[in-house]
């Protein structure tokens, strides 16, 4: 057998040596890594059976689902399985041989001769260094196939995880544990929704029975805890009325005639057709016939009030403002006005409504009513006062002038009251854009006679030479105190970054 | 029965050693310590390239190199560099001379550079054009004046010293130029028991006289015996992700490169790391080169061919640091692979 063949024989000895201990510190490594990284699912096989338990309880049937000691196992077993399925596919991956040959060479001492001579084996001719370098390892390589490998090392994070998931995983199990010991609930008895409901006082008498009460609990005189659960899912509007009983606050009756929004489904959807004919009287004159007439006898009432001297409600202000704020919204089911069109738009095409069809002073002063209510009074061209004075003439001696009102200038009497209706009824802020320009330049133009001036010959001469050497280049280098200046930046800088590897 | 060839193989390399280690010997009888650098020294002396040697004043950077150039019998030669110098003062130029007719003529005078051994001392002094002569015959070993072209003669090395302390008035090395330094050598202080022995000897009355221990034919066989040593496929690979590791923004490069580095080694660095690693293979007994070797010489190879970014030299970073995180980083070829 010549050198070579011993050498190699002995290369396949130690590949297989050491790859078979790199394969089970692989293996171990990627168990101990998938396990670590598995390692949640210790305390979520106990949690998920803690949950089924309670919900199992909730459910009036018996908390206990298995036995403890198999959720035990369960538990253990869960991050093992995967751990194992990648320690079983490190196993199934090949050590390189060369790689193998290099941990021999390292925990021998040879200096990558091994792997070295296995390389230049494999290539065709040698050169006279590679030949020597192959019989070099051959020397120690016999030595090398019986020297005893110990198994590296292998770093795994993960572990510090273990104590925390592991303490986790008990007390779910201890708590699964008191679970399973709890008494079945029992179904047939008052729960909290009961509770709740008999609590609302609610007239039992017109309500289903529910199917769960026995025939006995039926015949007998409901208790008042005893209250059905589906008498809470009745609409909540109706709920709300039969709350406050049968005295209905009209305002809420009003808004709902306005704009809709207290009606029920029935009411919008009987009372859109006639909305969309009416398009744009959205604000009380879309209302039917009968909720006209709630509304004149409300506002008769109104004004008897007043008579009285009683000041409307605060919370009134508001409700209508917002009927007065929905107006578009209210119109824009059945009319072909823009949703989006503003408060004070809708305002003012009630007004021209409003114009339109008054045929008495009774409604007319209704009219007016309803205006107040939604916040101002709308002009009128119908109650016509006299126009003011515009006259400025001053008194006569002590004597005021009873006709001056500070208006204007002398000028014959003002004989139209002026467009009252276009007085805005927001306040609009005054607004100065920019600021006054300068005025017109003025440009004075003067003439003067051109004289003649004495020029002075110059001489031309040679540039004098420099006084001083050119100074040399200054370092590229940093000076001390800039130095300090950089580094105490570059330190701030630091400080401010999140922490990185320091240099060794 | 042993090859022919492997046998003159190991001849080759017994022979580089015996010399090795004599040229060591004689060198070490004036230079006091400092083994390390004189290591340095022959290692790039051996292995074909430039040397530089950067330590502070008195501590006998001049006299290792004189001495190797005494030891060798080499042609040895000085040049100091000033601010004033031009590069004519390096390479040579020509001068009018008288002829025999009675007429002038033309004559170049080679420069000190044309040298086996050449000492550059204090090269940052000079100016960056003083500096720049020196850039193609460290390369190329040939020198271009005019239409002159000139081989210098096998070995050449260049060895420059430096001071790194006194900033002023100097001159840093371009990167070009310090590429082309197979090694820098940083030379620091010795220890306690070496001051006794330098005192004794530079301070008495004998002189140490050292003799001729070999010459240019030698070194250019040791050169090229050095040049035969393989190199296995797995260090190839590790001394290129060595190289790789000092770039910024490479895949090896650890986060202190990456932070601090503005510019990583050439491909140069890693023909340099292969060159001194096979010289020490061969002092090792080895015949190819381990990835031990190429980690061995990593720090004189690539320290001064990693450029520190402005935020790397403000947090007082050297290069000897990141060449110790690329290493200590870096992964061993063939455990990477699995």
């Amino acid at each position: 057998m010549s050198a070579d063949q011993h050498l190699s024989r002995d290369l396949d000895r130690i590949e297989g040596r050491a790859g078979t201990m790199l394969q089970g510190v692989e293996s171990r490594a990627a168990f101990m890594a998938a396990g670590f990284r598995a390692l949640p699912l210790l305390a979520a096989v106990p949690a998920v059976f803690v949950l089924v338990q309670l919900m199992r309880w909730a459910g009036g049937g018996e908390p206990a689902l298995l036995p403890l000691p198999f959720v035990v196992l369960l538990s253990l077993l869960a991050p093992g399985i995967p751990a194992a399925r990648a320690a079983a596919a490190s196993r199934a991956s090949r050590i390189s041989r060369s790689r193998a040959l290099a941990e021999a060479d390292r925990q021998l001492g040879l200096s990558d001769r091994l792997v070295t001579a296995d390389e230049f084996m494999r290539s065709g001719a040698r050169t006279g260094f590679q030949q020597a370098a192959v019989e070099d390892a051959s020397l120690r390589s016999e030595a090398a196939a019986s020297a005893a490998l110990e198994a590296p090392e292998a770093a795994i994070s993960g572990s510090r995880r273990l104590p925390v998931w592991g303490a986790l995983s008990l007390l779910l199990l201890a708590l699964s544990a008191w679970v399973s010991t709890l008494e079945p609930r029992p179904m047939g008895g008052g729960s909290g929704t009961e509770t709740v409901a008999a609590e609302a006082g609610e007239p039992l008498d017109e309500e289903p029975a529910d199917e769960g009460v026995t025939a006995e609990e039926r015949a007998a005189p409901a208790p008042p805890e005893a209250v059905p659960t589906e008498r809470r899912s009745q609409d909540p509007a109706e709920a709300k009325r039969s709350e406050s009983g049968e005295d209905v606050d009209d305002s809420v009756k009003e808004s709902s005639g306005r704009t809709g929004a207290g009606r029920s489904s029935g009411a919008l959807s009987s009372s859109a057709a006639s909305e969309s004919r009416s398009a744009p009287s959205t604000q009380g004159q879309s209302s039917k016939p009968a909720e006209r007439d709630k509304k004149k006898r409300e506002s008769k009432k109104k004004k008897k009030e007043r008579k009285t001297g009683e000041q409307p409600t605060p919370e009134r202000r508001p409700e209508d403002e917002q009927s007065g704020a929905t107006a578009g919204k209210g119109s824009s089911k059945g009319s072909n006005r823009n949703p989006t069109a503003s408060e004070w738009q809708s305002k003012d095409q009630v007004t021209e409504v409003d114009d339109q069809e008054v045929e008495d002073d009774e409604d007319t002063d209704e009219d007016e009513e309803e205006q107040e209510n939604r916040g101002g009074v709308q002009p009128s061209l119908r109650d016509r006062r006299p126009p003011v004075s515009r006259d400025l003439q001053i008194g006569f001696g002590n004597r005021a002038n009873p006709d001056a009102n500070g208006r204007g200038g002398p000028s014959e009497q003002k004989k139209s009251r002026g467009v009252a209706s276009l007085v805005l009824g927001v306040p609009v802020p005054d607004r100065v854009k920019g600021r006054p320009g300068p005025g017109p330049t003025k440009i004075t133009q003067e003439r003067i006679e051109p004289q003649a001036e004495e020029a002075g010959a110059i001489v031309a001469s040679a540039r004098a030479a420099r006084s001083r050497p050119v100074p040399a280049l200054s370092s590229v280098e940093l000076g001390p105190q800039l130095r300090e200046l950089v580094r105490a930046y570059f330190l701030a800088r630091r400080a401010a970054a999140p922490p990185a590897s320091k240099p060794q | 029965m042993t090859d022919p060839n492997a046998d003159a193989a190991r001849a080759d390399a017994q022979r580089f050693r015996e010399t090795y280690e004599s040229i060591r010997a004689e060198v070490s009888r004036r230079m006091v310590g400092q083994a390390d650098v004189i290591e340095g020294v022959l290692t790039a002396l051996l292995a074909g390239g430039h040397v530089l040697l950067e330590g502070v004043p008195g501590l006998g950077k001049t006299m290792l190199v004189s001495s190797l150039g005494e030891a060798l019998k080499l042609s040895f030669s000085r040049i100091q560099f000033t601010p004033d110098m031009m590069p004519a003062d390096v390479r040579g130029t020509s001068v009018l001379v008288e002829s025999e007719g009675g007429g002038h003529e033309l004559q170049f005078e080679q420069g000190p550079i044309v040298a086996n051994l050449v000492l550059a001392d204090e090269i940052n002094r000079a100016t960056p054009k003083t500096q720049s002569a020196l850039l193609e015959a460290m390369q190329e070993r040939q020198l271009t004046i005019g239409r002159r072209t000139i081989k210098l003669e096998e070995p050449f090395c260049v060895m420059a010293t430096q001071n790194p302390v006194e900033q002023e008035g100097t001159y840093p090395l371009p990167e070009a130029q310090l590429d082309r330094f197979l090694f820098k050598l940083v030379v620091g202080y010795p220890e306690e028991g070496d001051y006794r022995e330098i005192l004794r000897r530079t301070t008495g009355e004998q002189e140490v006289e050292l003799s001729s221990v070999s010459n240019a034919e030698t070194i250019n066989a040791m050169r090229s015996t050095v040049r035969q040593v393989p190199v296995p496929e797995h260090a190839e690979d590790y001394a290129i992700r060595l190289v790789m590791g000092t770039q910024p923004g490479s895949a090896y490069a650890p986060e202190l490169v990456n932070r601090y580095v503005s510019l990583g080694s050439s491909p140069r660095g890693a023909q340099a790391l292969l060159l001194g690693a096979k010289v020490k293979a061969l002092l090792a007994g080895r015949f190819a080169v381990a990835t031990e070797d190429i980690a061995a010489v990593a720090r004189p190879v690539l320290r001064h061919r990693v450029l520190l970014g402005f935020e790397g030299l403000s947090e007082g970073v050297t290069t000897d640091q990141v060449v110790d995180e690329v290493l200590a980083k870096l992964p061993v070829p063939q455990e990477a692979a699995g």
